[in-house]
């Protein structure tokens, strides 16, 4: 699953032309077609240096419904943003995580799978045979078909989602889809084909739905690699990716963070693993994906430190910065020192902190660890930071999920936010984030990538300060 | 993903109340003496003891309800829609079968473990099940007089760790540590035993109320196995892989039965791998001293009245008929004065049974220079990594809430079995840099039952659980055929067929007689210690599954030769599951893979596996490869599976280990 993939572009470059690169051009320039899968590669071993400046995505996600508690998500944070569509989003929360937490591979699973097609293709999965890729594709939407067949029938979803299509059913598809719409309201098992006709291209639900929940759901089961895959396909558009026209170069994508607050439980995927499987994926896309890694000074993650597993993360396997949701320890002394402790780390180690829009809260930590790079989502927050506050405002996440394709989403307006994230994120040489990458990809053989060569050019990028001076 | 004042909502324990309710209600029998209140409660009170036992698989349980809830949302709790639903799921792909499968065993072992108001189970008792007290043995039986352990041994979970630093910390009181613990401090060592599992002292009073109940099935899997006995492959989400925990280990709740690692195996071991004890009259020695301990003895003796396993006798007649009947031999067993109660593997309630916590641990224990630790879960070994020494060992207290404490050593040695071993030194930050082979050559023996359905009642489960076993040529065949009988509860998850049909195949309970090829796997298998927990992935060959067909071949052969002949053979197959003398041939060999058929095992083996050179993680010596007084001895060291009950050989083992240990 990937969330506000595109949305934010943040550029450095010599030209303003492309620094204020728009959505609207971004998409006009050929990529709002997407081609899911098949042509282009991803994350290409051999680089290709862009000839214009480096364009970073900070605002995508990478999950699947293993890694969150996907109903209380669904229900909590979609629906209320979707009050058209609300009762509809309550109601399948429950199928949607049923699905996902059944079918989706977890951590685990998706590690091995990974490691497996490391094994026979390579580090960087170049892209000359996608064909075994394109088998994990088939299968999952072989087993989600399969699974809607048994699993909808019954459900309080599938009857208001009928109810959904059947409103404008004749209308717009005729009597016989009508009618073979109302009959599937009494069966206990969907046929496949009536499972096709829902979802196929001239189906009900692309013609007669603004939001799409089955295509949805669909994609909270899908390895985590095929989401990046279309990622780069959606954003490259070519092996490497780099030279074509509003190409992203590269990803800093945020993975399911800590979701205490959706719920109790724990999700099938822990975070721990969720990050194992992430860094696997950090190897294989060639230093196109950089994560960040989240942080949760509240909870042990899987019996381990939290901020072991943050250090862990940043030093060795590829991520670039850290995430936290609050700048509170929630009134708890220990999570209060732990959290301190991870400040205080980075600012020592110039690791990038992207975090929620509370600044005030923010600006008295901050008094104690000059020199941190924080950037906080801009939320409602409008203009510049309190002068001297430390903050950096641009970083933003935006909380939508794809109905269905990637494509859907980059069809959308939303805005552009984001600014200098090479030197929020500390990517240029001599910086410790860039230190730290260059030792990872000796480590793993990866050879500089494109945005790394193009930073390294002379006259490439403005003048970007350090940490001391956070951009604003 | 902050969802803050805005409503969200959680699936919550209603829910799940709802959705157990309703699984309840669909594999439930019909006229079953238990109510579907009754069987609800006792499934909550269940689900409830595994989360609080600090299991950290209760992840992979909560997700399989979560789905289920689904499944039967919608269906207002009406039973016809619930089962037509379950129906429609299990003969769907193969997750979400496996699912509903899954759902069927939960269900299915509640019924039958549902006590009544007198303690006995009412939905067992209508199988034609009685249980032990009610037998006309049972009515009294003495509680023999035990050497007991010295309470101020034990350093409970919430007790302060004491500041000492010990000749040498062992993690793990199973088959390997309790013999390591006795060996050691009869050498004049100090040690500190850590056991991630509780000490059960009622178990020895008879007079108290607190006492376990001997024939309480969910009740003995809580307290004495690890993850409830629900500790899942995941390369094979159907098999779960069965491991005691608790004071005492797997030796505590396996089935008494004592095998010699066969020649052939340890002629491999010797050659391929370099360990030379394998091949040594040492090792037989040791496995003597251990017979002497168990008071190892062949079943018929050791059972003094004949209560042995009445499959035994189908077995005898069948493989007689066919001039085999020198290949059926009783098992030994180190139990002693056996009442044949049939609850071996329910952690023997009546002592009968010689485990480590009659026998070593007391022996140690007196020396006064033993410490046990229960209750605390070893989270990492403390490395010096300039020298990579080991100097003890961080637990924390297995059910949570409390800090990690140190427990420091001079030496360590981890023998917290196949598992728990490899995930130990895999969490070991300080190994990482050795790039040791650590969760590799993971194998495991398995086993299918086989049911022979008799006219007459068999009442199998009225005596020693395991009593023979037949083997012709081990090293040909790559299988031991083993008699093998449990109470309703446990023996409905061997028996094959979806809702009605297991249901009819539960009623004929009491008409079975049951034998299990057993195989020893090929060493293809992992458990990952990157996650959390540990994964275990599985990976059985082709030649795997061909040593079971010809086990399973074998065993229905000498079924269908018995006297009286069987009505019919069930294998545990997803399908074609109840065989004829002239079915069972193509049946059998038509299996093509082990999605069609359901295995179990109860015998991890490799992940630390012992080698000479690179390829393993320990030496021969059993010290783990370039570092200093850190020492792995359980079956997690085995290169191979030994093909055999592994028990016996892991106590000789770390007999020998004690000596490398002692002297190092």
């Amino acid at each position: 699953m990937t969330e506000g993939v595109g949305q934010g572009v943040s550029v450095t470059a010599p030209g303003r032309d492309d620094a204020s690169l728009s959505r609207r051009r971004f998409l006009a320039q050929g990529l709002g077609g997407i081609t899911v899968l098949g042509l282009g590669g991803w994350a290409a071993s051999r680089p290709r240096r862009p000839r214009r400046g480096i364009r970073v995505d900070v605002l995508s996600r990478v999950f699947n419904g293993q890694d969150l508690q996907l109903a209380s998500f669904l229900i909590g944070v979609v629906a209320p943003g979707r009050p058209d569509h609300a009762a509809l989003i309550r109601a399948g929360a429950n199928v949607a995580q049923a699905l996902a937490w059944a079918l989706a591979p977890s951590g685990a699973t998706e590690t091995w799978r990974l490691d497996e097609l490391a094994r026979r293709r390579g580090p960087g999965l170049a892209t000359s045979d996608d064909r075994e890729i394109l088998r994990d594709r088939e299968e999952a939407d072989r087993r989600f078909l399969e699974a809607l067949r048994v699993m909808l029938p019954g459900t309080e979803f599938f009857r208001l989602y009928l109810d959904g299509l059947l409103s404008g059913a004749r209308a717009t598809l005729g009597r016989v889809a009508a009618a073979r719409l109302a009959r599937m309201a009494g069966v206990s098992v969907l046929g496949r084909d009536e499972v096709d006709f829902l979802l196929g291209p001239e189906g009900p639900e692309r013609a007669l739905l603004s939001i799409r929940p089955l295509h949805a759901f669909r994609r909270y089961t899908y390895y985590r690699y095929l989401s990046v895959r279309e990622l780069f396909e959606a954003t490259g558009g070519a092996p490497g990716g780099v030279d074509l026209p509003g190409g992203v170069d590269l990803v800093v994508p945020t993975v399911a963070g800590f979701d205490g607050r959706l719920g109790s439980r724990a999700t099938p995927t822990p975070p721990g693993d969720q990050l194992l499987a992430m860094a696997r994926l950090v190897t294989l896309c060639g230093g196109r994906l950089h994560p960040l890694v989240p942080f949760d000074q509240c909870r042990q993650t899987d019996g381990r430190d939290s901020l072991a597993l943050v250090q862990d993360a940043v030093e060795r396997r590829g991520f670039v910065g850290v995430t936290l949701s609050s700048p509170l320890g929630q009134g708890n002394a220990s999570a209060d020192g732990s959290l301190r402790a991870l400040l205080a780390w980075c600012a020592r180690e110039e690791v990038a902190v992207v975090a929620e829009p509370e600044p005030e809260a923010w600006s008295r930590l901050l008094a104690f660890h000059p020199g941190l790079r924080l950037g906080v989502r801009r939320g409602g927050l409008e203009g510049s930071p309190p002068r001297g506050s430390g903050l950096m405002y641009g970083i933003d996440w935006i909380r939508r999920s794809i109905q269905g394709e990637v494509s859907d989403l980059l069809r959308r307006d939303g805005p552009v936010l984001g600014d200098d994230a090479v030197a929020f994120l500390g990517l240029r040489k001599g910086r410790r984030t860039r230190e730290r990458l260059e030792r990872f990809y000796d480590r793993h053989r990866i050879t500089a990538p494109a945005w790394m060569l193009a930073l390294d050019e002379p006259g490439t990028g403005r003048g970007i300060p350090g940490p001391e001076r956070p951009t604003v | 993903m902050n969802a803050r004042g805005r409503g969200a909502r959680a699936p919550d324990r209603t829910d799940e109340t709802e959705t157990v309710r309703a699984l309840i209600d669909a594999f439930r029998p019909p006229g079953c003496p238990v109510s579907v209140d009754a069987a609800t409660r006792r499934a909550l009170d269940f689900l409830a003891g595994f989360r609080a036992s600090g299991s950290p698989r209760v992840n992979t349980l909560d997700t399989s309800l979560a789905v289920l809830g689904l499944v039967v949302a919608g269906t207002g709790g009406n039973r016809d829609r619930v089962r037509r639903r379950l129906t429609a799921v299990e003969s769907s792909l193969p997750l979400l079968r496996d699912l509903a499968r899954f759902a069927q065993r939960l269900a299915t072992v509640v019924i039958y473990a549902t006590l009544d108001d007198s303690g006995r189970p009412s939905a067992a008792q209508a199988l034609g099940y009685d249980i032990f007290q009610d037998r006309a043995r049972g009515g009294a039986p003495a509680v023999p007089p035990e050497p007991r352990l010295p309470l101020d041994v034990i350093v409970g979970p919430s007790d302060p760790v004491p500041d000492d630093i010990y000749d040498v910390v062992v993690v793990g009181s199973g088959a390997a540590g309790s013999v390591l613990a006795a060996r050691l401090t009869g050498h004049g060592r100090t040690v500190a035993l850590v056991e991630a599992g509780d000490y059960v002292p009622e178990r020895y009073d008879a007079a108290t109320a607190a006492r376990p109940r001997p024939h309480d099935e969910l009740d003995n899997l809580l307290r004495y196995y690890k993850d409830a006995g629900m500790q899942p492959a995941d390369g094979d989400s159907r098999l779960f892989v069965l491991q005691g925990q608790c004071l005492g280990g797997s030796s505590v709740i396996n089935n008494a039965v004592c095998f010699r690692m066969p020649d052939h195996v340890r002629s491999v071991w010797a050659r391929e791998f370099g360990a030379g004890w394998a091949t040594s009259r040492r090792l037989d020695d040791a496995y003597d001293r251990i017979a002497g301990e168990l008071r190892i003895a062949p079943a018929t003796s050791a059972v003094p009245d004949g209560w042995i396993n009445p499959s035994a006798r189908f077995l005898a007649s069948g493989a007689k008929a066919l001039g085999w009947e020198r290949s059926l031999q009783p098992c030994a067993v180190n139990v002693e004065a056996c009442l044949g109660c049939g609850y071996c593997n329910l952690a023997c309630a009546y002592l009968r049974k010689r485990t480590v916590l009659q026998t070593m641990l007391p022996a140690a224990a007196a020396t006064g220079r033993l410490r046990i630790f229960v209750g605390r879960r070893a989270r990492e070994i403390i490395v010096r990594t300039t020298a990579y020494r080991a100097e003890g060992v961080v637990v924390e207290p297995t059910r949570g809430g409390g800090d990690r404490r140190v427990i420091r050593g001079r030496r360590v040695v981890v023998a917290a079995g196949a598992v728990g071993s490899s995930a130990l030194l895999g969490r070991t930050t300080a190994l990482a840099p050795l790039a040791l082979p650590i969760g590799e050559r993971f194998s495991f023996n398995f086993v299918s039952p086989v049911h022979a359905e008799y006219e007459t009642p068999v009442r199998a489960f009225d005596g020693l659980q395991m009593g023979h076993y037949y083997v012709e040529d081990l090293p040909r065949d790559g299988f031991v055929i083993e008699t093998w009988f449990s109470p309703p509860a446990t023996q409905s998850l061997a028996l094959p067929g979806w809702m009605d049909d297991l249901q009819a195949n539960m009623e004929r309970y009491a008409h079975y007689a049951c034998a299990s090829p057993l195989v020893g796997s090929t060493a293809g298998s992992k458990v990952d210690t990157r996650f959390t927990p540990e994964q275990i992935w599985i990976q059985l060959a082709g030649e795997d599954l061909e040593k079971l067909k010809r086990g399973l071949l074998r065993t229905c052969e000498l079924f269908f030769n018995s006297t009286p002949a069987p009505r019919r053979v069930l294998i545990n197959a997803l399908k074609n599951w109840s065989l004829t003398p002239d079915t069972y041939r193509d049946r059998i060999t038509a299996l093509d893979s082990f999605g069609e058929i359901q295995i179990s095992t109860a015998h991890p083996q490799g992940g630390n596996c012992l080698s000479a050179d690179g390829r393993g993680v320990v030496r021969p010596d059993f010290r783990v490869h370039h570092t200093r007084a850190l020492y792995v001895v359980d079956a997690s060291v085995f290169p191979t599976s030994v093909a055999v009950n592994p028990h016996w050989t892991v106590m000789a083992m770390a007999d020998l280990a004690a000596g490398h240990i002692a002297g190092d």
